[in-house]
């Protein structure tokens, strides 16, 4: 790449393992107010379990509303895993190097969040231990009945559970090397936890040679994964029929590359973040995110062609009803302005800015554009579920409005605290950038003489 | 002086890992692409009789349908437009693969870029088969489709209007990229191929100026052509196909043919690559490139099971009256048969009995075969989608759904013939466009020599690939 | 009754002189099995001279997936027909919704397999580092020979021809 840095081995392990090792203020201080916000979302959810669902704004007919937006959004916030690290990995593109663990580490995180808001969602969720035992348990066991296969709410747990575990394994088998760095690197407990996590790992051209074909094996079995997630999600919406908007069979493809689009936009955000609080502007540079920038044209481009037939395609039968909830998402209010700052803040605020080569190499500026892609994509999510909700069916005497309860904000944003604070205790742990990884882009790196021109060049196998 | 940050020096010492294509220079290029162009081999000649004699066979077709049915039943031309919608399936996107991997910045583009711009000739023949189509499209006043409270002709003026659009963006693609080319030939040629190669080389240089807008042209054009294509998909294919048969209310069909135009741009792509390859050319059209398409035609057929799925699903799981009828329809009834040779052919066949294996899909022979394969899949797929919908009764479009049972249009002689002549049509004009255009880009196979070293890397020789941007 | 074998290991400065130490050991008589290069991050294949390693991780994922489907079906197909209540119009053994479970199923037996394949197949988890040195991480490499006592003479002289930084030995049983 254009902007190398001369680092040794020992000098990026230094660098690296920092935020593990070393003790920084912020970091406590950070942690301690996330605590805070999980707190007052734990006593949030206490005093809905006690008192009911009542205590949110759901009520007939908006029965999903806060909680299964944000339950999708997260979701969409874990595809951007499997799209850094197995796709940049299957195209060999050098510049994923810093960001496929960060994105990977976020998917897990972000998955797990995901899964706590249908448990909040059931009210009693202890009952949920009745369901768990697929297929071995009856649920319920009064009646003594199987889980219904034909229910899109079990393709859920099913795809998001494999989707959990394979992004779990994932990273544990690429952390492997850099837990025997961690080892060597440390005494006590430390190197007792990383000894027994490293598994014995020496560093053998075996055990590199297969570390790297898993990386390539399990990013070619993860990706159908990763796409069969988030489509079944979108399953949830699409195989009903009786809501407007939502029985559309564009919907598998459109939520995917909506989650790749808030996922990319997520990662960039997080590793715009570890530069600035871990010190790592030498590994996470302006050309990394000069690619992620480009990349983020091409998805969020690929995402508005599929919201445009998807809006499209909702007026193509001339159903009156459909209609009408179209006109309510961009005409009514609040919905409108909700619609015009999703649209703007998904697609045409941040990707006319993105075509600007300074834009994408301004950190600050990739920053905040990346959060407002992450605000219009919350707001799509909301706007594809209440508004359709409101207006359900033809008789105008069910039809409600929805207004969300202060516990429905303190869960989200305690969703939020979850997320960002399990990263950063990640990042206590185990190091958030590939060691070997940035090793490794060290050897192959190399320089071709063109005329008076040196050009950066990398050494590949063929 | 060229240096590798981690080169060995003075080793005496077994080297293994000697890569298949070694370094080789500009000149080499040169004289080796130009030889070939001079002189490609009797093949030509023979593989431009077959094709021409199967254009006149589709053109003689083409006549007697139009004198015995006329124009103004759909029923009869089913086939015909199931024909022009596999041309834009695969011939009409084959520019794309040139232009997403320049996008991309991969180096292997460089040996196929021309052979896929050059299907853009192919796409002129594409446009000449569309003219009849419009005037069988019904007006869109008070029947589903995309173009709500337009005027009844919008179909047919803004569909022909992109097409030519898009014909012409990727006539320019290949123009432009052909310009370097053309400039240094003129040189060496008389008559009538110096005066085409002097209008279109024109008084190129090589100033570093050129180069830039050179650069800055190609990256315009592709974006536009990306574009463009693909919105162009998505109209001819609500209009010609998805509006005409009712209570197919489907978001992704769309997103699906053009998700097709890729697989038939990566399948189309290929054939070329081999057919070419076999009678030279082999140091630029090599296994990278075989390799790297391959992988990208497994994703797509992939792909387009997953997008057939999620339309099939939704559908499915509904179980509405009009989508109960478009199942019935397309897929259980009259249309079985064509719907089981797309699914075989553009997913089982080609996936899991050559390209998820890699030792196939790190071949030559493998994806070439895997890609003919795939291209009989497009024709069943097109087959199925677009006799269906042309094959509607006329009282029938605009219904809320299908009513009754519909039987299957059975092509006769005449459509075989029609098809055969439509394909012999887009083989004769990219036949005869290998003779005009060199079939491997010569200046970017110079630039590849620049950047493109092969070195010693301790005890085995590593490919050095220059990333200047 | 045990026998003695030695380990050495050599740890050099640079991949130029590692590879040197290679080719000394293969001139001396040491087959490829004989010794193993340690580094702290992957050198593309073969840059040592090493042998192309040979491995069947391909096989788990294979196995894994018909595991996996195997039992996604005895699930969906199993619970289904225990209790067969006809919901939504649709029949009991439904087959799309079972494709999609089976789907998941056989995608997460593939990747358990596969992550089982790969400990395995890097012959891990290992009890104890054998004879090992922490500066490998810190970018020596080290060339670590197993061999019989009277061979490692020769062993050492092979890699301090070849300009080794420092080496250590260890004396161990074979069972």
């Amino acid at each position: 790449m254009q902007e190398r840095r001369e680092k040794t081995e020992s000098q990026i392990n230094t660098d690296l393992l920092s935020a593990m090792l070393d003790n920084h203020l912020w970091f406590w201080i950070v942690l301690a107010g996330l605590g805070l916000v999980i707190l007052a979302g734990a006593a949030a959810a206490g005093y809905m379990f006690d008192r009911g669902l009542g205590v949110t704004g759901l009520n007939r007919p908006v029965f999903w509303g806060f909680f299964i937006t944000n339950f999708v959004f997260w979701v969409g916030i874990s595809h951007a895993g499997v799209m850094l690290s197995a796709i940049l990995r299957l195209a060999q593109a050098e510049w994923r190097r810093p960001a496929t663990r960060a994105a990977e580490v976020l998917t897990i995180f972000s998955l797990a969040t995901a899964l706590i808001f249908p448990l909040l969602h059931t009210g009693r969720p202890w009952r949920v231990f009745y369901w768990v035992g697929l297929p071995i348990l009856p649920y319920d066991l009064s009646r003594g009945i199987f889980q219904n296969v034909r229910s899109a709410l079990l393709w859920d747990p099913s795809a998001i559970f494999t989707y959990l575990t394979s992004s779990t394994l994932f990273v544990f088998i690429a952390l492997v090397p850099d837990l025997a760095v961690a080892r060597d690197r440390t005494t006590g407990w430390r190197r007792a936890l990383y000894a027994t996590l490293a598994l014995g790992f020496r560093g053998n051209a075996r055990q590199w040679r297969l570390q790297a074909i898993a990386g390539i094996l399990l990013s070619a079995l993860i990706l159908p994964v990763f796409v069969s997630v988030h489509s079944i999600v979108s399953w949830d919406f699409a195989a009903a029929v009786s809501v407007e908007g939502w029985h559309q069979t564009i919907f598998a493809p459109y939520f995917v590359i909506g989650a790749v689009h808030s996922g990319v936009s997520g990662v960039v955000t997080a590793m715009i973040l570890m530069a600035w609080l871990f010190k790592w502007q030498d590994y996470i540079r302006p050309e990394h995110f000069d690619a992620l920038g480009r990349l983020l044209i091409v998805v969020a481009t690929a995402w508005f062609y599929f919201f445009f037939i998807e809006f499209s395609f909702g007026l193509f039968s001339q159903e009156p009803s459909e209609i009408a909830l179209r006109q309510t998402q961009v005409f009514g209010q609040p919905w409108g302005w909700m619609y015009l700052t999703f649209i703007m803040a998904s697609y045409f605020i941040p990707v006319p800015l993105w075509m600007f080569r300074r834009v994408r190499r301004s950190l600050v500026l990739m920053f905040w554009t990346t959060i407002l892609v992450n605000i219009g994509m919350w707001l799509e999510r909301f706007l594809i579920i209440v508004p359709s909700l409101m207006r359900k069916q033809g008789l105008t005497f069910v039809w409600g409005d929805y207004n969300p309860s202060p516990i429905e904000v303190l869960l989200v944003a305690a969703s939020f605290a979850v997320v960002l604070g399990g990263v950063l205790l990640f990042s206590k742990i185990f190091p958030l950038i590939p060691i070997y990884d940035a090793k490794e882009g060290k050897y192959i790196e190399a320089e071709i003489q063109v005329g008076r021109r040196t050009v950066p060049a990398v050494i590949r196998e063929e | 002086m060229e240096t590798t940050s981690s080169e060995s020096n003075g080793h005496n010492g077994h080297h293994r890992h000697m890569p298949e294509i070694g370094e080789y220079t500009a000149q080499v290029a040169n004289e080796e692409i130009r030889a070939w162009f001079g002189a490609p081999g009797s093949w030509h000649g023979k593989a431009l009789f077959v094709a021409g004699a199967l254009l006149v066979a589709g053109i003689v077709a083409f006549v007697i349908r139009a004198s015995s049915d006329g124009f103004d039943e759909r029923g009869p031309w089913a086939y015909y437009a199931a024909g022009f919608a596999f041309l834009l399936t695969t011939v009409g996107s084959a520019p794309l693969v040139s232009v997403a991997l320049r996008m991309s910045k991969a180096h292997w583009r460089r040996g196929l870029s021309r052979l896929s711009e050059l299907f853009a000739i192919s796409s002129i023949f594409m446009l000449i088969v569309y003219i009849p189509l419009p005037f069988m499209l019904p007006v869109v006043d008070d029947r589903p489709s995309l173009w709500i409270n337009w005027h009844g002709h919008a179909p047919h003026i803004y569909d022909s209007m992109l097409l030519v659009t898009t014909v012409l963006c990727g006539l320019a693609i290949l123009l432009i990229g052909a310009r370097p080319d053309f400039a240094a030939l003129k040189h060496e040629t008389k008559g009538i191929r110096r005066w085409y190669y002097s209008i279109i080389g024109g008084n190129w240089k090589g100033t570093k100026k050129e180069w830039q807008r050179l650069r800055a042209a190609q990256g315009v054009l592709g974006g536009l052509y990306f574009m463009m294509l693909i919105f162009t998909q998505l109209i001819v294919s609500s209009d010609y196909a998805l509006a005409l048969i009712p209570g197919w209310k489907d978001s992704i069909y769309p997103a699906f043919y053009s998700l097709t135009g890729l697989q038939g741009a990566l399948a189309v792509t290929l054939i070329a690559m081999f057919w070419v390859r076999r009678t030279g050319l082999q140091r630029y059209i090599s296994l990278d490139q075989f390799w790297g398409l391959a992988k990208l035609l497994l994703a797509t057929s992939l792909l387009w099971f997953y997008f057939w799925w999620s339309g099939f699903f939704v559908f499915w799981y509904g179980r509405s009256v009009a989508e109960v009828g478009v199942l019935e329809y397309m897929i259980k009834g009259a249309y079985l048969a064509p719907f089981l040779g797309a699914i075989a052919f553009s997913f089982f066949v080609p996936c899991f009995f050559f390209l998820i294996w890699n030792p196939i899909r790190k071949s030559i022979r493998g994806p070439a075969i895997a890609a003919t394969i795939v291209m009989l899949g497009i024709m069943f797929s097109r087959v199925r989608e677009y006799v269906a919908a042309f094959s509607i009764p006329k009282g029938m479009v605009g219904s809320t759904h299908i009513e009754g049972i519909l039987g299957t249009n059975t092509p006769d002689a005449i459509d075989i013939l029609l098809l055969l002549g439509i394909l012999g049509g887009s083989a004769f004009f990219y036949l005869v466009a290998l003779r005009i255009f060199p079939a491997v880009n010569i200046w970017e196979q110079r630039e590849f020599t620049l950047l493109r070293k092969v070195r010693p890397y301790f005890k085995r020789y590593a490919v050095v690939l220059g990333k200047p941007d | 009754m045990a026998n003695k074998r030695r380990s050495v290991l050599g740890l050099f400065n640079d991949p130029g002189t590692a590879a040197d130490g290679v080719e000394a050991l293969q001139n001396a008589g040491f087959g490829a099995n004989d010794f193993e290069i340690l580094t702290g991050a992957p050198y593309p294949e073969g840059a040592f001279g090493e042998e192309p390693i040979k491995h069947r991780l391909y096989y788990f994922p294979l196995v894994g997936a018909v595991v996996g489907l195997s039992l996604a079906l005895l699930a969906t197909v199993g619970t289904q027909l225990s209790w067969p209540l006809v919901t939504g119009g649709k029949p009991v053994l439904a087959i799309p919704p079972m494709a999609i479970i089976s789907y998941e199923g056989t995608m997460l037996g593939a990747i358990l397999f596969t992550i089982l394949g790969i400990v395995f197949e890097s012959r891990l988890p290992r009890l104890g580092l054998g004879l090992y040195d922490a500066r490998i991480n810190e970018g020596k490499i080290g060339l670590l020979v197993a061999c019989e006592p009277d061979q490692m003479g020769s062993a050492i002289d092979a890699m301090q021809g070849a300009g080794v930084f420092e080496i250590k030995q260890e004396e161990w049983e074979k069972a």
